[in-house]
């Protein structure tokens, strides 16, 4: 690969296995081959065994893989779509792993017999949530009206409420703790006194019922997100309440993700959303901050706009100096920070419950799954003896 | 009655090319389409990558082609390539659900056969009494519990407090070392919960179906009649009354030809069982049309062809309507 100017993010994008070319070059379209669909092979700790859709995928140990053959000789991954039946599985020992959420953290697992069974883990997930503008829309528009609904938002609670605590609240785009993350960023932090002062400057007045009023049109908007996703709509009606508080009538309507996608974020018909991004280990976020990036079908959907931005962007990308790009990243933040195009609402952690016969789980800050192949159950505890060779 | 089947049959192609095409259009009316899965909110996913997929599964092509290449692949019953990132024949996705899905039907439909039956004559020849009450408190409340719930509670029970039965699955993960017995039982202990509750839900409707017809044959004359001859009430019941109370049986049988491969969502989703019912919501969900079409079409047969059998079955047992 060659490209014209540098492209810092350009390894991590490419994000491919390596592929047996003496199975493939038989095919003269590589996609009829049956490897892609019915029988991948590639170079990672683990082969393929099998895999029965809606049931399992079943994964063996590699014992050529570069860095040593996996400790744990077979893997299944089970699919199980219901939270609550997983939940059963796990305790009842039909799996060994899985992700809890926020209240089966806290309320259903702090017992002993638990305990007895399962580690449970913690770390910061590599996602935020936030809530954000459609920066056309004629009250968005106004710097100060998104600073007033920040100032508005109390994080902490949809922390507490959406979480069970189990998360942080967001000032950015970036995961805190991680070399790119810039702490120091202009706050709106919760201050409702602070939050109408500023909408009051932006010309919304309190009306005859308490909702803002500017020229006669009260401050009324549909929030917009995706059906399906509990947190999401907790954190809706959470914001509900606080904007309500400063006189914002918020509407909240949920969508499913198709219709999401296609009939209101494409087609620009939203006042507001709440979604999230997944943090890449890259900090380039060209696509979704880039005002070249507003085209249709493209991330940019609030349509943010800001020249000293896209200048940054560019530079961020076009260096692999890691102090020149944590210097841009780090003014982007605050221009962002500053200027609200979204409220970063929340960071969650992730919350994984293991069995205590798997060892060799070393947590860090990037999770338990790193040193995978390390896992091991030791003789004596281990359940599934007939698939050893 | 040759002569009507064949004459059904042949009216049944422009019934589903029927079916077909407003489904066809329906599915696409939907907001997205197949290839938003993978592109919707990918930074990867250009104009180009987005055309290039549209190409690829046809989409680029007006409607009433992409439905008449669907038609003419039907007519030689292919049902094509799902839109899914495997790419697998639909026909293939549909075959590997089906066992299960039959079986489970299979299973509760027996069960609901057997005990709504029974429980229907019984309340009937007994109206207003004890047993009536009970049973009929007992059905409606197998009806009125939301599903979900209840399989929750048994999960509970049997599978965590007692550790009796599994919790969801078809298998257990060590099932293919096990002896041919113990397959055939690990497979018998995975199916109780599903095939109870479905049961359990089901007989509702059925017992009080069979109690109504039972109640409403009782008060004919040629019950009197048998009565009034003297015949034993077991013989009145059984041979004069069951008979002919069973007959609309018939019609609910010929209408369950297509739920026996329709499974339903949310009970596969609990029970974490690949059925025909999740892949038929995954479908719909990701918009693979191949797998939606091939689906529906299968479903609208089926309807369409236990119709035909009820309609069949009852002029083969009830001379009345033969003759009329």
């Amino acid at each position: 690969m060659e490209y014209e100017k540098p492209f810092a993010p350009a390894l991590a994008s490419w994000g491919m296995s390596i592929l047996p070319k003496h199975l493939l070059e038989t095919y003269e379209d590589i996609s009829k081959s049956p490897l892609n669909k019915e029988h991948p092979i590639g170079t990672g700790p683990y082969k393929f065994v099998e895999w029965k859709p809606g049931e399992r995928v079943v994964f063996d140990a590699n014992p050529d893989y570069f860095e040593g053959r996996p400790y744990l000789q077979r893997v299944v991954t089970r699919v199980i779509p219901d939270q609550a039946t997983l939940f059963l599985e796990l305790k009842s020992g039909g799996i060994d792993s899985m992700n809890l959420t926020p209240l089966q953290y806290t309320r259903q697992t702090e017992t002993d017999e638990f305990r007895k069974s399962y580690n449970k883990f913690r770390y910061t997930a590599f996602n935020y949530t936030y809530l954000g503008f459609r920066l056309s829309h004629p009250f968005f528009k106004d710097k100060k009206v998104r600073q007033g609904i920040a100032c508005a938002i109390r994080k902490k609670e949809l922390v507490d409420g959406v979480l069970f605590g189990l998360g942080q609240e967001a000032i950015g785009p970036y995961k805190p703790g991680t070399w790119v993350y810039n702490p120091d960023v202009p706050k709106f932090p919760y201050d409702p006194e602070r939050a109408k002062r500023l909408l009051a400057e932006a010309g919304w007045k309190p009306g005859t019922d308490g909702t803002l009023e500017k020229g006669g049109q009260p401050f009324r908007f549909t929030v917009l997100t995706n059906a399906g996703n509990e947190s999401r709509s907790k954190t809706a009606a959470i914001l509900q309440q606080h904007l309500a508080a400063v006189g914002i009538r918020m509407e909240i309507r949920t969508v499913e993700w198709a219709a999401f996608i296609n009939e209101f974020i494409d087609k620009r018909k939203f006042d507001a959303v709440i979604l999230g991004w997944s943090i890449t280990p890259d900090p380039d976020q060209y696509d979704i901050w880039s005002s070249k990036k507003t085209g249709p079908k493209e991330l940019n959907f609030v349509g943010y706009s800001n020249p000293e931005v896209d200048r940054l962007l560019e530079e961020g990308r076009r260096t692999f100096d890691i102090e020149k790009r944590k210097k841009a990243y780090f003014r982007i933040q605050e221009i962002l920070a500053e200027e609200q195009p979204y409220v970063f609402l929340y960071v969650p952690d992730s919350l994984p419950a293991v069995h205590r016969r798997i060892h060799g789980i070393e947590p860090a800050p990037i999770g338990i799954a790193y040193n995978f192949i390390r896992w091991y159950v030791p003789k004596g505890q281990q359940k599934y003896t007939s698939f050893q060779k | 009655m040759l002569r009507y089947v064949v004459r059904r049959l042949l009216l049944t192609i422009p019934l589903l090319v029927g079916i077909s095409l407003i489904s066809f259009l329906v599915i696409h009316m939907a907001p997205g389409g197949p290839i938003g899965a993978a592109s919707d909110l990918n930074p990867k996913a250009t104009a180009e990558v987005r055309e290039r997929l549209k190409a690829y599964y046809g989409l680029d092509q007006p409607l009433y082609l992409q439905y008449g290449r669907w038609l003419g692949r039907m007519a030689t019953l292919d049902f094509g390539r799902s839109f899914s990132p495997d790419g697998r024949q639909v026909v293939d996705k549909i075959r590997e659900r089906i066992p299960v899905t039959l079986a489970i039907n299979v299973l509760s439909l027996g069960i609901i056969f057997f005990v709504a039956i029974p429980i229907g004559i019984y309340s009937a020849v007994r109206k207003d009494s004890w047993f009536d009450r009970i049973s009929t408190v007992t059905v409606f409340t197998g009806f009125a519990i939301p599903t979900f719930w209840l399989a929750l509670l048994l999960m509970i029970l049997f599978g965590v407090k007692l550790g009796w039965l599994p919790i969801s699955g078809l298998v257990s993960l060590e099932h293919d070392s096990f002896s041919l017995a113990g397959r055939a039982w690990d497979r018998v202990r995975h199916l109780v919960l599903p095939v109870l509750l479905a049961g359990f839900g089901g007989l509702a409707g059925f017992s009080r179906y069979m109690r109504s017809n039972m109640l409403e044959v009782i008060r004919q004359d040629y019950i009197a009649t048998a009565k009034a001859k003297g015949l034993p009430e077991r013989l009145v019941v059984f041979r004069h009354a069951v008979r002919n109370a069973l007959l609309p049986v018939i019609t609910i049988l010929g209408l369950s030809v297509p739920d026996l491969l329709g499974g339903s969502v949310i009970f596969e989703t609990i029970f974490a069982i690949p059925g025909m019912g999740q892949l038929f919501y995954q479908g719909v969900m990701s918009r693979d049309y191949p797998l939606i079409m091939g689906i529906l079409t299968i479903g609208a047969f089926l309807t369409l062809l236990g119709n035909l059998l009820a309609d069949v079955g009852y002029a083969l047992v009830d001379p009345r309507i033969r003759t009329g």
